[in-house]
């Protein structure tokens, strides 16, 4: 394969930028159309979950004598607990829960349904917060289904492990669409419009071995063309010029034949 | 009053010599005529800038027209009432001499190699055209061109015509081109529409660059009529002055290619 120079790469987009611009602008405008009018936009809302082993006292369960027990919170217990949501996370991600949730919707959704519509991880490994988020197509749906989990949350978990100190620590009352990011997706149809029309036009020029025609030749070579000879199988005949009056007649008249 | 052998032809009486024809086809389109018309008109123009009047014609591989298109300018330039010689120097596959229909017993090779003279070898075709054909074949004939015989040979008979076309074999084939055209005022290049590929020129170029032969310019042969003039693609010819509605005001009694006894 021959070599073709950077400057030789982008004197081929440059001369063809018409073509590549409007490939750009046809994928960026259909891909905005899909995401606005074609596209079944997902919303996302989370809520969260504190969970402690139950050395943690909540604060619910606190009685006279906690208060007055100056072991009651004390770095084991937190470090315990920090331990114990990494089992809790695996405990909400079973499909039990799901089933309630199912069941609590009156079957609205399959078990499977929700589980796949539904993101449960923990904050991070430092804290004793675990994070629910529920896709939907709607965001009252998504902020209901991260609701009603929540709700059934605390005693599911303490079917599993009893004296677990579970609390909803924030519920949701608000949805963010996550799908389809229009903006972004926008952008990135435009470059790959962009893109795929360079290179259909890089593998014509790269396929074009041979000389068409003047433009061609003009593009390639700095040289003067002195003629360009039509085909003399293909070549228009007088007849066609004879309809433009350009004919023999006319040269007939002046001479005064 | 003036001597009737000076006088100048009119229009009607011009020389009307016929365009020969391709491979495959004998019949000269109109728009092929009109096409060498116009490619006659910045040859000359090209010419008068360099002072030139011996032009080299070739291309850069076989089969791309450079015989007939050699020919046919010739033939147009000599319509102009312009002394034209044609030099078939293409002894490897010399065509001239078919294309119309004369003998091959001597030519050019012959001359340089001074077994003939000139006035013996040129053949008249008519009052403004001579042709010299490629006459014996020769072994060596890159040798033969390189020779100062040759070179002196041409400046001899330059005063003689108005214009000198030399035909000349593939310059991408052999050598003989490039001897031939170091010796000519300028290169014409041929190349075929849909044929010629980028590579085989640009080594045409790059072999007549290295021997600092003057290209005058390029002809494409072969082109699509149909967008040459609906799209008026006049970049280069416009920068002339030349115009098709001009030239078509102006145009003789007899179209090109018809001699006025076909028309009656």
């Amino acid at each position: 394969m021959k070599n073709i120079s950077l400057f030789a790469l982008v004197e081929i987009a440059l001369k063809h930028i018409f073509i590549i611009i409007t490939s750009a602008l046809i994928l960026a405008i259909g891909t905005f159309c899909y995401c606005e009018f074609v596209a079944i936009p997902q919303y996302s809302a989370t809520g969260s979950i504190m969970v402690t082993n139950g050395g943690i006292v909540s604060v619910d369960t606190y009685t006279e004598d906690d208060l007055d027990d100056e072991e009651n919170l004390n770095n084991t217990d937190i470090q315990a607990s920090l331990s114990f949501a990494n089992t809790v996370t695996d405990i909400l991600n079973t499909n039990g829960i799901f089933k309630d949730l199912s069941s609590e919707l009156d079957g609205k959704y399959s078990y499977s349904q929700l589980k796949s519509f539904s993101s449960i991880s923990r904050r991070n490994t430092s804290t004793l917060f675990i994070d629910i988020s529920f896709t939907a197509t709607s965001r009252e749906e998504a902020i209901t289904l991260v609701n009603e989990y929540l709700k059934i949350a605390p005693d599911y978990i303490n079917s599993f492990v009893p004296k677990t100190a579970a609390t909803a620590t924030s519920t949701a009352d608000t949805a963010s669409k996550v799908y389809p990011r229009t903006l972004i997706t926008t952008v990135i149809g435009g470059v790959v419009g962009a893109i795929i029309a360079y290179a259909i036009i890089f593998l014509i020029y790269c396929a074009n071995t041979v000389i068409k025609n003047e433009e061609d030749f003009k593009d390639r070579f700095d040289l003067p063309i002195l003629g360009s000879i039509p085909d003399f199988a293909t070549a228009k005949s007088e007849k066609y010029y004879k309809k433009y009056n350009y004919n023999s007649k006319v040269g007939k008249k002046n001479n005064g034949k | 009053m003036a001597n009737k052998t000076t006088e100048k032809p009119s229009l009607s009486t011009q020389n009307n010599e016929r365009l020969v024809g391709s491979a495959t086809q004998n019949k000269v389109p109109f728009a092929v005529v009109e096409a060498y018309k116009t490619t006659r008109i910045h040859l000359i123009s090209t010419l008068e800038k360099i002072n030139g009047k011996v032009v080299a014609i070739s291309s850069p591989n076989a089969a791309e027209g450079k015989s007939t298109t050699a020919i046919n300018i010739a033939i147009a330039l000599s319509q102009l009432n312009k002394k034209v010689l044609v030099i078939d120097a293409d002894s490897r596959r010399s065509t001239i001499h078919k294309k119309l229909k004369i003998e091959n017993e001597l030519g050019c090779l012959d001359i340089i190699n001074g077994t003939v003279k000139f006035e013996d070898v040129v053949k008249k075709h008519n009052d403004c055209l001579d042709i010299i054909t490629s006459g014996t074949q020769a072994s060596n004939p890159s040798e033969l061109f390189s020779t100062d015989e040759f070179g002196v040979w041409l400046t001899n008979i330059r005063d003689s015509y108005d214009y000198i076309i030399i035909d000349t074999p593939p310059i991408n084939l052999v050598s003989d081109a490039l001897v031939i055209a170091q010796k000519c005022d300028g290169l014409l290049l041929i190349v075929r529409a849909d044929v010629t590929t980028y590579d085989a020129f640009k080594r045409t170029i790059d072999s007549t660059t290295e021997l600092n032969i003057n290209i005058l310019g390029v002809v494409i042969n072969g082109t699509d009529s149909e967008k040459s003039y609906k799209y008026g693609k006049y970049g280069r010819y416009g920068k002339y002055g030349y115009s098709r509605y001009g030239y078509y005001r102006y145009r003789s009694s007899s179209y090109y290619g018809q001699s006025n006894s076909e028309k009656k």
